[in-house]
């Protein structure tokens, strides 16, 4: 099974991909990891009349923590996650998804631009970034701006870059003192899509909470930060029963449809699950 | 449109559709058969090969994004004898029908460099991609934690 | 030469990258072909217009329903169309079945253009009612096969001793309803092929299947032409498992090449199927719904049990009949019955068809009488193994066709020597009660179980077959022998039995292993082997390899240089079942086995994992042992696929998940995570050096071992199949676990 016929081009610049975006304007699709992209042309599910190829641009690939942020270039590999120091050090809720995102192979090539720019529900970058609050980058002719990732995910595989933007960067906040965050993923088979997953972000002062982010994975058309649940966590004690009435908020919030993964009423139930023990992972970590 | 690439030390140019496959330039273009398809969407890894010294599914890369690229396929890993990944499969039965075993012993040779002592969690999860039937996956455990201690790290 | 664990030959092809697969032949000016799947579950075809398709570019030719001389196959029954379409000499053949049913074979310069073609190919279907359920089916309101007058085409019964006397004899009865899924098979080879005619004119096929002569006999049949013009060669084959006994590509290929010669175009035609094309087009392991009642007496003595089993024939019947006759005895396990009451019915539908896979309707079978012996054991307080020895068959006991089984029953062997090593204590864990009780809960979610479950596979063909294998053996030499040349057409299909019969060769004519070549699977130089399938294939073939061997070895001492030897092994007749009441010798000899697992689950996410297996398997004599635990660890891990992660649906007779992105076989980090093989040794007394089959027998167990660890671990029964999380995780909340919120 081959994809369809395109158009390729492999721009040296940033400048040179935007005109092509620029000239191309729909019928062109940005080919980064290719890992969610190919198989996807494979089966026709993407007819592209022009593919970009962003590889060969130079600069888009890096790790770096500045100005209170962590940098994540575009086309940073998902297996650079797993072996950078400072992910593993000091972005637990990353490094957790990292490891846990299809198999080696495809993260070799799979990049955490792409994971996001996809826009899939049933990816996991999206609800790690919505639970760490990050920033996406995104370059277009007029310039480069700043989007929220509350304002990023907009609808099943939409999302608010313009038809002619590219995601440049990604940028997540250093976890302040007494932050810790986790991500777990329930899967049917290793390297499969979450059935649910969960990603929690915590800051904790005394025993109290005092600030909490969580993202859900692959229970919503789009991906969804878990904002009842959040709730039910800030400005208390993370009792037991605290933990059980975040889990059954993000039970209640969550918007998942039956599939081979399950029926309906056990995703929620399994969200409600997913989401306290990475509360409680999160709670380790952050004291 | 035109690319180059060298597989296994030999340069080739050649015209193609950009919507080739690197397997299909492979197996279609270079006569290349030992690389295999198990399916289309990504998951078995039975087209596993090296691409500028990574393991990536040749299935889920354009023959064009490799221009330029240097590849090893399985037919390129033997130098003169078996290279010991090869032999180690051999030597622990590590396969039964054999279609899964290039793309496995091309991800175990990548896996085991720098890591002679290599253990069988590591190993289990690096080879999550390389999905075989026959097997149990049991020798082929085996078969990789005697071929990284045979290739002392390289 | 026996006992060695010599290394496969085909290991260095396999290594290097060498060893070439049907898709990977390359022959010059090669010709590609596709095919066109109707996609349609029930229908009958009104008009189909090629006219388009026919003016692509580079199509040289579409073969339909009417170019095919005889448009039937089938390996027990010919109820198979080759190609679905108008015009056909076969009646019935304008009705679509299946969704895989075959609708037009595409040829072109160019595998672009056949694909093109076939997108522009136009039918019009007038739409007939699509029976899924094998239920709905059985009430005949819609008759799939027109020539038939049911859809109910198999009934077996057993009617043995009195039920009533059996019931009355009952102190506990366990009364239940299981159900199992399809299995897809999922050999990473997908089917592909290619065809030519050969130098002496024959048309010739070389693809990967199971049984070279009856690939050529069903060609043959279908060209209408003698089986002397048909060639078959296997060259390496991908996997096969049952799944690659029927016909996907031969045929067609085959009806290619003879057109194209009448066309007088002498080109070889390939043929390379997608991951979707093969699982939509080719049979599974069948559904089957069983409804059950186990009566035991307080001592442990089971004393009557009555089946109803409903299989899943799918559109056509494959090899369905003959599953069928096996699920219906093994549904009553390696046990003394008194009294049995069986109704067995294999039913039309219009799902994918049920066929051939790895245990042949042993699992279904297995997983009841399994299921239904840990719930008497714990109805009854007794120990699972000690309730399974105190019912075991033993030399000269009436199995439940009222005869004997064959000599040389080891099913106590198994269960003892497996209960024993498992109570061994493993990676310093602690040691575990022989009763497979309860692990102490666990204060978080993850319980833990134990679970044991034993079972009895026939060797070989069935219920009258005429069995068979014939070898060749030729010895080459002058005054001692240099060389031994041994041509068999038993299919290798990553089992290693090519390397299997030359240890036997070596073994029989007393030479090293070195000095044994073998010309295999090719139907110009061999002669029929039977299938590699039923556990046969080392038993049949060794008894084949010895009748050859004596014979050359007599001509040798006779100074005939070569010596060549041929020789056919016909085993003992087998019996049909008897119609009423199933009395009968229904096979020539068994393989026993028996399984321990230890199992985690997380009761609040229904995930499972295996910890442990331990499988006692007789092998009767370990022809090379490596290789023996190849085909265990193999085969426990594709039966955690089945019982665990593979989950293959479908709606209105369509597969919905026919990619391995949805059907989920597992990974390395999925399976068990310690498989420990215990290889027994009680020969068969028919067995050629006392070797039994053995390659299907670990798979069959395994289901019914990780259900009842799971019940050990938290008091649940499962009756269905795959434990998946969402499975499993909403039963347990639903069968209101205490402790569950």
């Amino acid at each position: 099974m081959i994809p369809g016929e395109f158009d390729y081009h492999s721009p040296q610049t940033l400048a040179e991909a935007i005109s092509l975006l620029v000239e191309h304007g729909d019928e062109a699709k940005i080919l980064a990891g290719g890992q969610s992209l190919i198989p996807a042309m494979r089966f026709r599910l993407a007819l592209p009349g022009t593919l970009i190829d962003i590889n060969r641009i130079d600069g888009l690939s890096y790790l770096r923590e500045e100005n209170g942020h962590l940098l994540i270039g575009a086309m940073t590999r998902e297996s650079a996650l797993e072996e950078s120091d400072i992910v593993q050090s000091k972005y637990h809720l990353l490094a957790d998804a990292a490891a846990v995102i299809a198999d080696p192979l495809v993260r070799n090539l799979a990049t955490v631009g792409g994971n996001i720019a996809h826009s899939d529900p049933a990816n996991d970058h999206p609800a790690v970034m919505l639970a760490y609050g990050a920033t996406v980058m995104a370059a277009g002719p007029n310039g480069t701006r700043r989007i929220a990732i509350d304002d990023f995910f907009t609808d099943l595989f939409e999302n608010s870059l313009e038809e002619n933007e590219i995601l440049t960067e990604i940028r997540i906040p250093t976890p302040a003192a007494g932050t810790g965050g986790a991500y777990l993923k329930l899967e049917r088979k290793v390297g499969d899509y979450a059935i649910s997953a969960a990603a929690v972000q915590l800051t904790m002062s005394g025993g109290t909470c005092t600030a909490a982010r969580i993202g859900l994975t692959n229970v919503s058309p789009v991906p969804m930060r878990a904002k009842n649940a959040e709730q039910a966590l800030v400005g208390q004690t993370l009792t037991d029963d605290v933990i059980e009435a975040a889990g059954q908020a993000a039970a209640a919030e969550c918007d998942p449809s039956q599939d081979l993964r399950g029926s309906v009423a056990y995703k929620r139930d399994l969200t409600r699950v997913m989401v306290k023990r990475t509360i409680r992972k999160a709670m380790e970590r952050a004291n | 449109m035109q690319i180059t690439i060298t597989v296994n030390g030999t340069t080739h140019t050649r015209d193609v559709e950009p919507r080739t496959l690197l397997v299909d330039f492979l197996r279609d273009h270079l006569g290349l058969t030992g690389t295999n398809i198990g399916c289309d969407t990504s998951q078995c890894g039975a087209c596993t090969i090296h691409m500028d010294s990574q393991s990536v599914k040749s299935c889920t890369v354009l023959a064009v994004q490799a221009d330029g690229a240097d590849l090893t396929t399985i037919e390129g890993l033997a130098n003169g004898s078996l290279h010991p990944m090869q032999q180690a499969f051999w030597d622990n039965h590590g396969l039964q029908c054999g279609y899964c075993t290039p793309g496995m012993i091309m991800s175990a040779t990548k896996l085991v460099e720098g890591n002679p002592g290599i253990s069988e969690a590591e190993i289990r999860h690096g080879l999550e991609g390389n999905i075989c039937r026959c097997t149990g996956y049991q020798n082929i455990v085996k078969a990789v934690q005697q071929a990284a201690g045979e290739m002392g790290g390289d | 030469m026996l006992g060695k664990s010599i290394f496969r030959d085909d290991a260095h092809g396999k290594v290097t990258g060498s060893a070439l697969y049907p898709g990977d032949i390359e022959k010059d000016h090669f010709l590609h072909a596709k095919l066109l799947f109707t996609g349609q579950p029930h229908a009958r075809m009104i008009r189909m217009d090629t006219a388009a398709a026919e003016a692509v570019p580079g199509v040289v030719c579409i073969l339909k329903a009417e170019d095919v001389p005889v448009n039937e196959h089938g390996l027990v029954m010919l109820d198979q169309p080759v190609m679905v379409g108008l015009n056909s000499k076969k009646p019935f053949s304008d009705v679509s079945r299946w969704e895989g049913d075959r609708a037009a074979m595409i040829v072109a310069e160019t595998e672009e253009a056949a694909a093109r073609a076939r997108d522009l190919i136009e039918i019009e279907w007038e739409q007939l009612p699509v029976v899924t359920s094998p239920v709905e089916a059985m009430r005949d309101e819609t008759i799939i096969h027109g020539e038939e007058p049911s859809n109910v085409y198999k009934h077996y019964r057993i009617r043995k001793g009195e039920m009533a006397a059996g019931w009355a004899a009952a102190d506990v009865i366990v009364e239940e309803t299981y159900q199992v899924p399809m299995q897809e098979h999922a050999y990473l080879q997908p089917e592909a092929g290619v065809s030519y005619i050969d130098e002496e004119g024959r048309v010739t096929v070389e693809v990967a299947g199971q049984w070279t002569h009856e690939d050529q006999t069903l060609i043959a049949h279908a060209l209408d032409i003698p089986k002397e013009q048909v060639r078959v060669i296997y060259p390496a084959i991908g996997g096969a498992f049952g799944g690659r006994e029927d016909m996907s590509v031969q045929i067609v290929l085959a009806l290619a090449s003879q057109r194209l010669r009448e066309m007088g175009i002498n080109r070889p035609v390939r043929i390379q199927w997608t991951r979707e094309e093969s699982v939509i087009g080719h049979h599974k392991r069948h559904a089957v719904t069983i409804h059950t009642r186990w009566g035991a007496a307080k001592t442990g003595e089971l004393t009557a049990i009555e089946v109803e089993m409903i299989l899943d024939a799918g559109s056509y019947n494959c090899t369905s009949n003959k599953v069928l006759g096996n699920a219906h005895l093994t549904v009553a396990g390696p046990y003394r019955i008194p009294n049995a009451h069986i109704d067995s019915y294999a039913v039309y539908t219009n799902n994918c068809p049920g066929g051939a896979f790895r245990g042949f309707g042993a699992p279904q079978g297995c997983f009841v009488a399994e299921s239904q012996m840990n719930k008497l054991a714990i109805a009854l307080g007794i120990d699972p193994v000690e309730l399974r020895l105190k019912n075991v068959l033993r030399e000269g006991e009436a199995s439940i066709t009222d005869t004997p089984l064959p000599a040389g029953i080891s099913i106590k062997t198994v269960i003892e020597q497996c209960a024993d090593k498992f109570e061994e204590p493993f990676s310093g864990a602690q040691v575990l009660p022989r009763s497979f009780q309860s692990l102490p809960a666990d204060p978080k979610a993850l319980r833990r179980g134990r679970g044991f479950a034993c079972a009895l596979k026939n060797i070989g063909f069935s219920f009258g077959f005429p069995e068979r294998s014939e070898a060749y053996v030729e010895l080459r030499g002058r005054g001692e022998i240099d060389r031994v040349v041994v041509r068999h057409a038993g299919a290798d299909v990553g089992q290693g039995a090519h390397t299997a019969f030359k240890q036997m060769v070596a073994e029989a004519v007393g030479v090293p292993y070195e000095k044994v070549e073998g010309v295999f699977s090719d139907t110009a130089y061999t002669g029929d082997s039977g299938s590699a399938s039923a556990s046969r294939l080392t038993w049949m073939t060794g008894n084949a390899i010895r009748g050859a061997v004596e014979k050359a070895l007599t001509l040798w001492k006779q100074e005939e240089r070569p010596a060549v030897g041929f020789f056919r092994y016909q085993p003992p007749p087998t019996e049909m079942l008897d119609d009423k009441t199933g009395k009968s010798n229904p096979n020539i000899t068994y393989g026993y086995v028996a399984e321990a697992v230890d199992v985690t689950v997380d009761i609040e996410t229904g995930h499972i994992t295996i910890d442990r297996v331990v499988c006692a398997n007789d092998v009767g004599r370990a022809v090379n042992p490596n290789l023996i635990e190849g085909q265990i660890e193999g085969a426990v891990v594709q039966a955690f696929g089945y019982a665990v992660t593979e989950n293959l649906q479908s709606k209105n007779g369509h597969i919905l998940n026919p990619r391995f992105s949805t059907y989920l076989i597992p990974g390395i980090r999925d399976v068990p995570q310690k498989v420990e093989s215990l290889i027994i040794e009680e020969p068969d007394p028919q067995g050629p050096w006392g070797v039994r089959g053995m390659a299907e027998m670990p798979f069959i167990p395994l289901a019914p071992a990780i259900t009842a660890a799971l019940y050990d671990a938290t008091g649940v029964w499962f009756n269905e199949l795959p434990l998946t999380p969402g499975n499993v995780r909403m039963r347990l909340k639903n069968t209101l676990v205490p402790d569950l919120t």
